[in-house]
């Protein structure tokens, strides 16, 4: 590491002759500066000078002289003498180029280590131009908990500063893997929300409700509870009214958003939006159910205590989640709108497909072509999504439509599953296939490059999930032995439904990237943070409310379950996440420039 | 007194040691830092320090210089140098006001 080097490269020879010196008289810094290059012809940077009077002064060999001047005057100690005394026998030097005790220097490493991990903090702008010399700083400098603290206000009041702001949103879409955080955020942060709904399902919906066989059909059951199918309140009611709505609107948003082209931000798009969606419906669910169940709170809380705060939790969990996915389904149109804004009108114009045609062909024959006009590219793009776009809304309204209220409650449950869950299973597939399109085109670009055949089997390992996730809840109502809760099974569903077109994008993109050259990726927090915070989180939830809320739980077998489950899920979320570390944060530079110009 | 145009804003204090650290050379962040720490007891932290640094690098009042090595020397250009003198003159008055009402009597 850069700081060890610097620890031997420059600690023995002036620290010796500062303290010969010294040993003479006391002597401020410039004085000393001096007479070291006068005696010895050794100039000593004042960078130098400083630290070594820092260290000396820290290891007790100087000391400062209570001054009323302005010049610090510094003397040497009696430790300093026997220091320089042992020195003559040869053991300063080395002592001062081990850098003091092992242990010591160990510690200053892992600290400077913690200290560069801060500085990723700062906004890219900012790190771009004072990094290298922040750094080469803080190897001088001795730090302590309060410099730690100071980093971190530095990089807040970086942060915002509207001038790296603003350099920060010219180029939105550099920052695709931080959204991507923020949408793995909010998914977590979703999940975490789930969890007291779900809950809820296994407390059940009181009898006045009307939902006699709660304990086959719980939560379709608390879904019409929560649409006001069963109740006469205006509340909720209107909750049953915005329920459907609100998805909506979100997906008119979309339908503006696709057509206005841009093939990253419409990845980023598709992706967020099915989280955004079912976050929404779970949140004003909860919150119309948290109306419905209200005035019988009191009743629950004798048996359950803690009902109370854990629906309310769970409201702010899910508002939580909910404020962050729509964060980042803003900041994907914000990076739609710069790209169309940045590109005029003449991408509008069809592109015959002989021309295109003709262009794949020359791109084949090349072998060092140029890349395909930006224009021509972006209309592939615009192509792709026009086509794929009305497809997408149909389904998603599919998906969106609370089709389980029309199913008779009932009906066979084999029917009430499949309607419940396949829309959204479709949507997913969807997303995926609408994900990979992008990377065809891609192929198409670089045709010298054969891309390695992952396509198909990422897709084969995506369905075959899919298909076990669906059946096992199915099964697991008949074949598992009763301990399994349904609310990991759901959890599992629920995740399988969300992560996985997202892991098939990162590994798209890690693809590329192994064969694209590499950069080292500067400016974002190291996926290690992801992978130690978010099971972390989740286990902790799951404890919090398996335990905490439900003190006279049935089984702690069921919890051990839940929680392995749990592990499990996490760990997929890992995967996703250890597969997006190796990808850049930025998009190929070229590509950016074609985007923008 | 204090206008707008000299007003040094947010971390006016660091801004301040860092023009006058600046006003004796062109010197980079440690040796800034030391001789703050030296002419007046405040030992800036790297954070604060820069903080202060960008800001005014970019109102034009200090300049960067090239870099050596991994270490960038700064200097005070002549706008720097006024804002200085500004903020000195205020700081003088207020130190002669503040003295002369101390005084006993």
């Amino acid at each position: 590491m850069q700081y060890q080097q610097h620890a031997q490269k420059s600690l023995s020879h002036p620290a010796l002759l500062i303290l010969a010196n010294l040993a003479q008289e006391p002597k401020h810094a410039i004085a000393l500066q001096e007479v070291i290059e006068q005696a010895e012809g050794l100039y000593i940077e004042p960078g130098t000078l400083y630290r070594v009077l820092a260290e000396l002064e820290q290891r007790g060999w100087i000391e400062t002289l209570t001054i009323e001047q302005p010049l610090r005057l510094y003397q040497i100690t009696i430790p300093g003498r026997l220091a320089i005394a042992q020195a003559g026998e040869g053991g300063l030097g080395e002592r001062f180029q081990e850098g003091g005790h092992p242990g010591l220097r160990k510690r200053k490493e892992i600290i400077m280590r913690l200290v560069l991990w801060i500085l990723c903090f700062y906004p890219p702008g900012w790190r771009e131009r004072y990094e290298a010399e922040m750094i080469a700083l803080l190897e001088q400098h001795q730090i302590t908990l309060w410099t730690v603290l100071d980093l971190l206000m530095g990089a807040l009041d970086a942060r915002l500063d509207p001038h790296y702001r603003r350099a920060r949103q010219l180029l939105p879409l550099r920052r695709f893997q931080t959204s991507w955080r923020l949408v793995v955020v909010g998914l977590v942060a979703f999940w975490i929300a789930l969890l007291p709904w779900f809950w809820m399902s296994v407390l059940g919906i009181p009898s006045d409700t009307r939902c006699s066989d709660w304990q086959n059909n719980n939560a379709l059951c608390m879904l019409r509870v929560t649409v006001g199918m069963h109740a006469t309140s205006l509340g909720q009611t209107l909750v049953g009214a915005l329920l459907p709505a609100l998805p909506l609107l979100l997906m008119a948003f979309l339908a503006i958003l696709v057509l206005a082209r841009g093939k990253k931000a419409l990845i980023h798009l598709l992706l967020i939006l099915p989280v955004t969606i079912g976050m929404l419906v779970l949140c004003l669910a909860c919150a119309g159910w948290l109306a419905a169940l209200w005035p019988l709170l009191p009743q629950i809380s004798q048996f359950y205590p803690h009902a109370t705060a854990g629906l309310l939790a769970g409201l702010a969990g899910m508002g939580f989640a909910t404020l962050l996915a729509l964060g980042s389904l803003a900041r994907a149109a914000f990076a739609l709108r710069g790209l169309s804004a940045a590109s005029p009108k003449q991408e509008s114009r069809p592109f015959s497909s002989d021309q295109q045609a003709s262009k794949a062909a020359q791109d084949i024959g090349t072998p060092h072509v140029e890349l395909p006009t930006a224009s021509a590219s972006r209309n592939r793009a615009s192509r792709v999504s026009k086509r794929w776009s009305v497809a997408l809304v149909a389904l998603l309204l599919l998906f969106a439509f609370p089709l389980p209220l029309l199913v008779p409650f009932d009906g066979p449950g084999l029917l009430v599953w499949l309607i419940t869950w396949c829309p959204a299973g479709i949507v997913a597939l969807i997303t995926a296939l609408l994900v990979k399109s992008p990377g065809k085109q891609q192929a198409q670009r670089a045709p010298r490059k054969p891309r390695r055949a992952t396509v198909p089997k990422e897709g084969g390992i995506f369905l075959l999930i899919l298909l076990l996730v669906f059946t096992f809840e199915r099964l697991g109502q008949v074949i598992l032995p009763p301990f399994v809760p349904i609310l990991t099974v759901n959890l599992l569903i629920l995740m399988a439904i969300s992560i996985l077109p997202a892991l098939i994008v990162k590994r798209r993109n890690s693809n590329q990237q192994v064969e694209s050259a590499t950069e080292p990726v500067r400016n974002s927090l190291s996926p290690r943070v992801w992978i130690i915070v978010t099971p972390i989180l989740f286990l902790v939830f799951c404890m919090y409310f398996e335990f905490l809320f439900m003190p006279d739980y049935p089984d702690f077998s069921e919890a051990l379950i839940t929680w392995f489950l749990t592990g499990l899920a996490s760990l997929i979320i890992l995967l996703a996440l250890k597969l997006g570390s190796r990808t850049s944060t930025a998009l190929p530079k070229q590509e950016l420039l074609q985007q923008l110009s | 007194m204090r206008t707008k145009e000299f007003d040094l804003g947010r971390l006016s204090d660091p801004s301040l040691l860092i023009l006058a650290s600046l006003a004796s050379g062109p010197k980079h962040g440690y040796a800034m830092m030391e001789d703050i720490a030296a002419f007046c007891g405040t030992r800036l932290e790297p954070g604060t320090l820069y903080a202060a640094l960008a800001r005014l690098e970019r109102r034009g009042w200090i300049e960067a210089l090239e870099a050596e090595e991994r270490r960038r020397p700064y200097r005070i250009t002549g706008a720097g140098e006024v804002v200085l003198r500004a903020q000195l003159k205020t700081l003088h008055q207020v130190v002669s006001v503040g003295q002369q009402r101390l005084a006993p009597g």
